[in-house]
């Protein structure tokens, strides 16, 4: 057998082809909504067809060719992956879980791939893992996201604010939370307490809450943090995920427990989505309100799929719904924009803003810093903000119209995405 | 540990009474529940045998069962009282 090489295919065709397919079968649009539908057996064949069509291609064709599927997987690619059960040349292996093709050097012109838009051609090399080290640092490796917003790392602020996270959990050992006052909760799938020991079933939680209040990455490192675990269970692709029962069981107890002295916590981040609109969530939002605990949430991460299909909580009108924007303030290709989904009234642009969502530094659980992307990462920007906003102006505390009348005054241009994904009404500054 | 949950929610909104926003977050708490307690009984008594929390922080109630239970079995016993049984949804980090 002559070299391998693996072939990534840019996520944003197959998951168009995989939408497309769905949606030709009658599934609803939208990547959270298509998980939720599809059944995970079912978007894992949906991926291969796509892959495989592409990698016969490959085997078959020339560059131009390859390009022109390519290219035009968007359009027809889920037709063939309904229609087609590709048969695959000797050598060529499907990694539906990453997007990927592995390929013998002899069956394919390597160079002619590498020209492909879309497509990353790289050697099957063998991956020995490093001698395990403790990862060091004080702070992040970048803090662009907080010099966007207008801060310097560590800059006080948030004081006497707790903010509240629901999601994965938190590493509340982490120096990024050090002398931080953090109250834990986690949630199983039928909303149960069960346990007050904090741990983080991920990464994400720890990295969310280190944007929110962390010490170095943290917009609002004076805040304190409460914490509902709700997003507990690792599907295949490794996907963290909570039922609605636990998510809204985990949302009560931000809202209504005692913190301290304090009755609920002072505003919620949701860095976190379902599929489509979810009229039950947004009932706990609608209450939450009431009590004056305001919501920001994630609009989602399926990019220009997402019109339309955007996931709850973040395409609530009582949600603040956040974008993502990248270090140039133009918004990220990833980032769900679009109309809303209002049962009754008006619809209404979402999302509400944008906020730093790409690459961005945080508190990795176990120590140190990593970077990830989404709307996820964008969202605490503007959690921290808001916290910074009601630290300085009690008067917004407990009133979640005057906050978001505040924080929409606090904004800076941000640049569409060449693809069209929209930012709202601006890049949010602290 | 209970084998079945459902999120039951009311289908629609108490009043909000003309003091509300003079109410601190407990009294507003306790009032919404206030509110709902009437209709949180009747719940309960169509509900019988299974585990009902109300949930004051949503105006919504938890029902769980230790044997497995069909959405579609509580949506018949609270049939004529003006709640819904919420359909599962999976929410995902992003």
């Amino acid at each position: 057998m002559g070299s391998q090489y693996v072939i990534f295919v840019d996520e944003t065709l197959v998951l168009g082809s995989v939408q497309m397919a769905a949606a030709s079968a009658g599934f609803a649009m939208g990547r959270e909504a298509d998980a939720a539908t599809l059944g995970f057996e079912q978007e894992l064949d949906l991926r291969r067809g796509v892959l495989g069509a592409l990698a016969a291609a490959m085997t078959g064709g020339t560059a131009a060719s390859v390009g022109a599927a390519a290219n035009s997987a968007v359009v027809a690619m889920s037709e063939i992956a309904a229609a087609v059960a590709p048969t695959f040349a000797a050598g060529v292996q499907i990694l539906e879980g990453v997007s990927a093709i592995v390929v013998d050097e002899a069956t394919v012109d390597i160079a002619s791939l590498q020209t492909v838009t879309g497509l990353t051609v790289l050697p099957n090399i063998e991956v020995r893992l490093p001698t395990p080290v403790a990862v060091q640092g004080t702070a992040p490796a970048s803090d662009w996201h907080l010099r966007r917003i207008g801060l310097a790392p560590a800059t006080p602020g948030g004081g006497d604010i707790l903010i509240g996270i629901l999601d994965t959990g938190i590493d509340a050992q982490h120096p990024e939370f050090a002398g931080k006052a953090i109250y834990f909760a986690e949630f199983n799938a039928a909303g149960q307490l069960i346990s007050t020991a904090a741990r983080d079933s991920g990464e994400h939680g720890t990295h969310v809450s280190s944007i929110a209040a962390g010490a170095m990455a943290g917009v609002a490192p004076d805040a304190d943090l409460a914490v509902a675990a709700v997003l507990t269970h690792r599907d295949a692709l490794g996907r963290m995920s909570g039922s609605l029962v636990q998510i809204v069981n985990g949302f009560n107890w931000l809202v209504t427990a005692r913190f301290g002295q304090r009755r609920g916590v002072d505003v919620i981040n949701a860095s976190l989505g379902g599929g489509g609109f979810n009229p039950y969530l947004q009932q706990s939002v609608r209450t939450a309100l009431r009590l004056g605990v305001p919501l920001i949430a994630a609009i989602g991460n399926a990019g220009r799929f997402g019109v339309g299909g955007h996931g709850s909580p973040g395409n609530y009108p009582e949600t603040f719904g956040v974008g993502a924007s990248d270090n140039a303030d133009v918004v990220a290709d990833f980032s769900d924009w679009g109309v809303g989904p209002p049962p009754t009234g008006p619809n209404y642009a979402v999302p509400e803003l944008c906020a730093p969502g790409v690459q961005v530094h945080a508190a990795k659980p176990g120590g140190g810093f990593q970077p990830m992307s989404g709307t996820s990462m964008a969202t605490p920007v503007v959690t921290g903000v808001a916290a910074r906003r009601m630290s300085a102006n009690r008067a917004l505390v407990g009133n979640p119209a005057a906050l978001f009348t505040d924080l929409r005054l606090r904004l800076s241009p941000c640049q569409p995405h060449p693809l069209g994904n929209l930012g709202g009404a601006g890049r949010i500054i602290a | 540990m209970a084998h079945s949950a459902f999120l039951v929610v009311p289908t629609g909104e108490p009043a909000e009474d003309a003091d509300w926003n003079a109410l601190d977050r407990t009294a507003r708490i306790d009032r919404l529940q206030s509110h709902l307690a009437e209709l949180g009984e009747q719940i309960g008594a169509r509900l019988g045998e299974l585990d009902l929390e109300y949930l004051e922080g949503a105006g919504a109630w938890t029902v769980r069962s230790r044997e497995p239970k069909e959405r579609q079995e509580l949506v018949d016993r609270l049939a004529g009282l003006p709640v819904e049984v919420a359909t599962d949804d999976r929410f995902y980090a992003l």
